[in-house]
């Protein structure tokens, strides 16, 4: 089985690809390359920095929260700030609808949102960026299983 | 002695060499477009990549410029967003696809 952080990430790319219908499936897990004007709207997840603490010492239980960062990508001659908003609405109510992503988290809570702007180019471009703390427990000695 | 810059630009802006016909504000003028795919950073993890159109062109054909203008080009339809007269009679078009 994989690490269960890459799990999650599985698990919040397909929550994204069926309950955000503004994207069109176009959800990418870790994307490195450029996304192309035929790729928007979109989103791309990451997972960045990841905490971890003992919780049981008998068990020796960690208790992991993993930085995830859902950016939504979009373009428009207006209301383009709308537009990323109303995704928005779409990605932070799928992920809050299974709260547990299906037993593998203990919670999944939205820590923040950057959005920016490009006028550079044929047609402005937005990305909202969220951020996502995600607790998760594994064993020291096994982090293929969520406990 | 002088560059000779008018006649470069004569030429540059001629039909026959790099330039293309622009309607714009009710006729025509001509101007070097260009249209190159670039890479835009807008504060996600990967980059959009996206034409940017751009007219180079006389800033004496654009006495009155304002952003919202159209400008056909090759049949396609662009706003003017922005501006740069570069002080020696050239101006660069921003433009956006309508």
């Amino acid at each position: 089985m994989p690490h269960v952080r890459q799990q999650i990430r599985a698990k919040i790319v397909a929550l994204l690809a069926s309950g955000v219908p503004l994207v069109s499936s176009r959800v990418y897990g870790s994307r490195v390359y450029a996304l192309t004007e035929a790729d928007l709207p979109s989103i791309t997840v990451y997972t960045g920095r990841e905490t971890s603490q003992i919780i049981t010492i008998g068990s020796k239980t960690l208790q992991r929260t993993a930085s995830i960062s859902v950016d939504i990508y979009a373009r428009a001659t207006s209301n383009l700030d709308n537009d990323l908003d109303a995704i928005c609405v779409e990605v932070e109510e799928a992920l809050a609808a299974d709260f547990k992503l299906s037993g593998l988290a203990k919670s999944i809570v939205l820590s923040g949102t950057d959005i920016d702007y490009s006028g550079e180019s044929e047609q402005p471009v937005g990305t909202a960026r969220l951020n996502f703390d995600v607790v998760y427990n594994t064993l020291i000695g096994d982090v293929e299983t969520a406990r | 002695m002088p560059l000779p810059f008018a006649s470069d630009l004569s030429a540059i802006l001629d039909l026959k060499d790099f330039a293309e016909s622009v309607t714009y504000d009710g006729g025509t003028i001509n101007g070097v477009f260009d249209n190159e795919t670039i890479p835009i950073e807008s504060g996600g993890f990967v980059a959009v990549h996206q034409a940017q159109p751009r007219l180079t062109c006389r800033t004496s054909d654009l006495p009155s410029v304002a952003e919202g203008e159209a400008m056909v080009i090759s049949g396609v339809t662009y706003a003017v967003r922005a501006w740069i007269h570069d002080g020696t009679g050239v101006t660069v078009i921003q433009l956006e696809k309508a």
